[in-house]
């Protein structure tokens, strides 16, 4: 699992580190790994990774996200989302295609069956 | 947990149908289809199989379709041709990919007076036999 993760790291053009504390509105094409503390809106078009360190409270709107960590807030993912083990998510999920892997906790509504998925911009 | 050397209380097969609460306290293998709710140690539906009902296990695994609410105290499991339509409260969800799950899922530990709130079918058949 650290070698996906490692992976993946090494194409993500952006890190939030562990030790940075955000709240705002973050917007991006391609891919963002948050290891630290946000709060705020999430709107992307590409791949979210959220860390094992990272604590975020937001509503996100992307094409795929990869959860190692504490996420409060509703997700929209136009392709996919994952919950790895270790990762904690209080909030509505609405995606496709969900893979939750076992000891990840999920408290929330899954919606799957919606026909357009959109990136839609508020 | 379930073991594959574990013997099937219950299967019904695929060409098979059920209407009607089920109730075991063993292992439940569902293959056909179930209009009604069911209780069982291990519930295991698989990939032909379908339950228009609640569910209530020790642990559930997912291969085929649930129309209903989901009570498992220990896993349950959505496999890639599994489709849960109904609300899911267990202590441990495991999605592969292609599994679809349409509900809330609630994964705290229930609190005694939502227990309370849950009539097992176990209730109902000692009642009615009273």
């Amino acid at each position: 699992m650290a070698n996906q993760l490692e992976d993946i790291e090494k194409n993500i053009t952006t890190v939030i580190a562990d030790d940075l504390e955000i709240h705002g509105t973050i917007k991006y094409k391609t891919s963002v790994m948050i290891k630290g503390v946000f709060e705020g809106e999430i709107f992307s078009e590409g791949l979210l990774v959220i860390g094992p360190t990272a604590k975020v409270k937001a509503t996100i709107t992307t094409k795929n996200m990869i959860s190692h960590g504490e996420v409060t807030g509703n997700v929209t993912a136009s392709e996919q989302v994952v919950l790895r083990s270790t990762s904690t998510h209080i909030g509505d999920i609405t995606t496709p295609n969900i893979v939750i892997e076992s000891g990840a906790i999920f408290n929330g509504s899954c919606i799957m069956k919606v026909k357009d998925f959109v990136v839609k911009e508020r | 947990m379930w073991r594959k050397d574990k013997p099937l209380d219950v299967l019904i097969g695929s060409s098979s149908q059920f209407k009607g609460d089920l109730l075991t306290k063993g292992v439940a293998r569902i293959d056909g289809s179930i209009e009604g709710n069911l209780q069982a140690d291990f519930v295991i539906v698989g990939e032909s199989g379908k339950i228009k009902g609640n569910v209530q296990s020790r642990g559930v695994i997912v291969d085929g379709k649930i129309e209903g609410n989901i009570e498992a105290q220990e896993v349950t499991e959505i496999r890639s041709h599994g489709e849960v339509m109904g609300d899911i409260r267990t202590a441990k969800l495991v999605i592969s990919e292609g599994g679809i799950f349409e509900g809330h899922s609630y994964m705290k530990a229930l609190r005694e007076e939502e227990r309370k709130d849950v009539v097992s079918i176990e209730d109902r058949v000692t009642k009615k036999k009273e």
